[in-house]
């Protein structure tokens, strides 16, 4: 996994938690357009950022290509079924059909080539900040930090492993022997992933580290959800009714 | 299994938002201060893991392991699996920041009914000997079972709410192209988990109550 791209000088604070708070915000507005002169529009402007962030040596272009890639597999799978309706002769060609499969594409690659380009440059651990910086609980945003930290480490682990597998000979093929192959690599990065942890949580008693539960992180009461989730999606079928 | 952005409307979006954050929180509140490391741990190798390729006729697929960390995790997997999926739309833009809600409950929601199905089969009996192999292979295969087919159904689900029967033969295009996934994480994670209760028993008798 490449979680670290090109060395770039880390974005200060607040201007990490713009740029995701502003990628949210337009993966948020531009799933909801039906426009497709709009989607369009903002297609281009984000394909045209991110080949200015591809210039700029913050997004190598094959990274670029390779996600807007895997994001057009599903665009692919629309394609193959929204536009035909199966009626008594066959697959026929649908005009409605085809008109949406038109609008989730865009919308997808929209929001993908918006965040792509307003994303760039920024490794797993600038993402943790900036999220970390939006107002996350404080549980929740050690956690993610703990685990960006742990993901290099384990990385590692898994190339270390994948290397001696393949020093002894082992060749990946649709068998037997390549299932349990790989359920030994698994289980290795688990092990590891399991007895590290004793260590880190030995490490931290010997430091005194207090592990009392803090109030930090309380879900509201069940009453709050149920309500707060009642209004989200009342809210939400009202504006998608109005639009 | 990650569902693109754009695809389901707004009611889903935002209904699967509030139940995603509801598992979240209820997740944290389960989560131990001192779990803390161990979760980020499991979430990172979990993580690391779901980048193992296998190969599958012309092509590869890649282990998704829902199930399996849903066993050991139990509701802690919707945090841990926030995380994942967060650093992936932002890292890889795999799924989306809107779509974030419900592809954290297509993957973690089957993780949990995992964790509660299959767990008491896992266990080591009282005087610590691990459960016959044989029941361990069961249950490893039965977290891929469960936790992909689960997804695949709720993956359905949210696409049948937000487009009815406009979604009907994508539905049935997007289960057969995880077929093959289905398959390797069943095998897979039934190797593991045998394997798991030979090489370090601990792992699950700590598998969360």
């Amino acid at each position: 996994m490449r979680t670290a791209l090109p060395a770039t000088a880390t974005p200060p604070a607040p201007r990490l938690r713009l740029r995701l708070g502003t990628a949210v915000g337009i993966s948020v507005l531009l799933s909801q357009l039906t426009s497709p002169g709009l989607l369009l529009a903002a297609c281009a402007a984000g394909l045209l950022l991110a080949l200015a962030a591809s210039a700029n040596g913050v997004l190598p272009l094959h990274s670029l290509l390779r996600r807007i890639a895997s994001v057009n597999l599903f665009v692919a799978m629309l394609w193959l079924t929204l536009p035909w309706a199966l009626q008594g002769g066959g697959p026929q060609w649908s005009e409605a059909g085809a008109h949406h499969a038109l609008l989730i594409s865009l919308r997808t690659n929209a929001v993908a080539l918006g965040c792509m380009a307003l994303l760039a440059g920024l490794d797993a651990f600038a993402i943790a900040r900036a999220a970390a910086g939006l107002g996350l609980p404080s549980r929740l945003a050690r956690l993610l930090v703990l685990t960006v930290r742990y993901l290099g480490v384990l990385d590692d682990t898994r190339r270390r492993i994948d290397l001696a597998m393949r020093a002894r000979g082992f060749r990946p093929g649709a068998n037997r022997r390549t299932v349990a192959v790989l359920a030994q690599q698994l289980a290795l990065i688990l092990v590891h992933a399991m007895l590290r942890a004793e260590r880190v949580d030995l490490a931290l008693r010997a430091r005194a580290f207090a592990t009392a539960p803090q109030p930090a992180t309380r879900a509201p009461r069940p009453w709050r959800w149920a309500a707060g989730t009642a209004a989200l999606c009342l809210g939400s079928s009202l504006l998608w009714l109005l639009r | 299994m990650h569902l693109a952005e754009g695809v389901l409307s707004a009611p889903v979006l935002a209904g699967a938002a509030a139940l995603a954050a509801a598992g979240v929180a209820f997740g944290l509140r389960r989560l131990g201060e001192a779990q803390l490391p161990l979760a980020a741990l499991l979430g990172a190798a979990f993580f690391v893991a779901s980048t193992i390729h296998v190969p599958v006729g012309v092509g590869s697929v890649h282990l998704i392991l829902n199930g399996l960390a849903g066993l050991m995790l139990g509701w802690a997997v919707f945090p841990v699996f926030f995380v994942a999926l967060l650093l992936q739309a932002a890292l890889f833009s795999f799924g989306g920041f809107t779509v974030l809600g419900a592809n954290l409950l297509i993957m973690a929601l089957p993780a949990v009914a995992a964790h509660y199905l299959l767990r008491r089969l896992v266990r080591p009996a009282e005087d610590g000997t691990p459960p016959p192999r044989r029941r361990l292979l069961v249950a490893g295969a039965a977290c891929g079972i469960v936790g992909i087919g689960g997804a695949a159904a709720l993956a359905s689900l949210a696409l049948v709410l937000s487009g009815g029967h406009l979604f009907t033969e994508l539905i049935g295009l997007l289960v057969l192209a995880h077929l093959p996934v289905f398959v390797v994480d069943a095998l897979i994670s039934a190797a593991t988990v045998a394997l798991l209760a030979r090489m370090l028993p601990a792992a699950l008798a700590a598998v969360r109550a």
